[in-house]
């Protein structure tokens, strides 16, 4: 018999939710009242829209570019041979590789009983990930992924910060000077670019994760183990219930093994990116201003917004990787046990 | 200001705006377990990502759909 306070807590929770609920339907009536009514208003606007995009048309320089590129731009070709280009996003990503390597080879070179500073910041950090690792993982399966998620979120978490310095995207190559003394208002081909704003680098973290998400399941279950965890059947059923149950389990497996081998890598590598791509867009954007006080109040709250995001994104990448491979490594028949 | 919205940027809109009240609700919904059970923090927070991951995915696919 549970105490009544908790049901009590528990109706108001449930509540709670309901009346979040309709909240939600009225903001999305709303909505779409304001779409509907921008519908209404459309042939009106719509003649200016066609002024608009024939005037692009007739001018191909007049076009509306995106301010900081999709793709990270070439700065120049290496050893001038066509199919290795160089961008400035992985420029970027080089420093970051030589400083972490560096930092990590003065602070571990030597190990010592008593550690000194930085050894107790690097212990510090690899006991932390790997307190929060074995929450979620076999301790055998700890082993494996432990190196590879800690390694993503350092180099991530490096790389994202880099998109707050000064300097990057605010210095480089312009095709003509319209400021006073080498200032303008807008770098066209800037030197070094967030490395993980490169969709590039994402999509190949992703790639990575995805090969060895499958190496590492494989190797825990088994392949006809990777199978039947994925298709087969995960509760007790008596043989009348067992033909549907198996139907119903295979094909949630199905829709499953799409979510692995497709949903997962392409969002874990788009949401990284366009999260950063987003936020240096938003930066640059608010940088670029004529007016420097407008651009200081733009920008201040910007680059608050994204120390926050660039720290979070870094963590839900190496923690979604190690959740997926988490899910995929684990024995179904866990609760026979108690 | 309304006469640039293009169809497709709605659409992706509307997507991402499914995705951001699911991932809001997964989030109140985990911060409310583990505060009620601080204990279970590491089961609590793996399911709420994953569960975030799923409605986020969504939206991601509905974005490569609408490009």
């Amino acid at each position: 018999m549970l105490p009544a306070g908790v049901i009590y807590r528990r109706n108001q929770s449930v509540y709670c939710c309901v009346n979040q609920f309709r909240k939600i339907v009225y903001v999305w009536l709303l909505l779409a009242a304001v779409l509907a009514a921008s519908a209404g208003a459309q042939p009106a606007a719509a003649e200016a829209t066609n002024e608009v995009v024939a005037a692009a048309n007739s001018h191909p320089a007049a076009a509306v570019e995106p301010l900081v590129p999709m793709v990270a731009p070439t700065l120049f070709h290496l050893f001038g041979i066509a199919w290795l280009p160089v961008t400035n996003s992985m420029i970027c990503t080089w420093l970051v590789a030589a400083l972490i390597i560096g930092i990590v080879r003065l602070t571990t070179g030597k190990l010592s009983e008593i550690p000194g500073q930085g050894q107790n910041v690097m212990e510090a950090m690899v006991e932390g990930w790997e307190g929060l690792m074995s929450n979620v993982l076999d301790p055998k399966v700890v082993k494996w992924v432990f190196p590879f998620g800690t390694t993503y979120f350092i180099f991530i978490v490096i790389c994202n910060f880099t998109d707050l310095l000064p300097g990057v995207g605010s210095i480089g190559w312009v095709h003509e000077k319209t400021g006073p003394f080498l200032s303008v208002p807008h770098v066209e081909l800037p030197f070094l670019r967030p490395p993980t704003s490169d969709v590039n680098l994402t999509l190949a973290m992703a790639s990575v994760f995805f090969v060895m998400c499958l190496y590492w399941a494989v190797r825990y279950n088994g392949f006809w183990g990777l199978i039947k965890h994925t298709f087969g059947i995960k509760v007790e059923a008596n043989k009348y219930a067992y033909l549907p149950l198996l139907l119903l389990f295979i094909f949630i497996g199905v829709m499953e093994s799409f979510s692995i081998l497709f949903i997962r890598p392409v969002a874990l590598a788009l949401r990284l990116y366009g999260n950063i791509f987003g936020g240096e867009t938003m930066l640059t954007m608010a940088m670029s201003q004529k007016s420097a006080l407008l651009a200081v109040l733009l920008a201040l709250p910007g680059y608050f917004f994204e120390t926050v995001v660039c720290l979070l994104q870094a963590f839900v990448f190496a923690m979604l990787s190690v959740a997926f491979v988490g899910t995929m490594c684990t024995h179904s028949d866990e609760e026979h046990g108690h | 200001m309304l006469a640039e919205i293009h169809a497709d940027e709605v659409r992706i809109g509307l997507a991402f705006g499914g995705a951001a009240i699911g991932i809001g609700i997964a989030a109140a919904g985990g911060v409310m377990a583990i505060g009620r059970n601080p204990g279970a923090f590491g089961k609590v927070f793996t399911t709420m990502l994953i569960g975030m991951a799923l409605a986020e995915g969504l939206a991601i696919l509905a974005w490569i759909v609408a490009k």
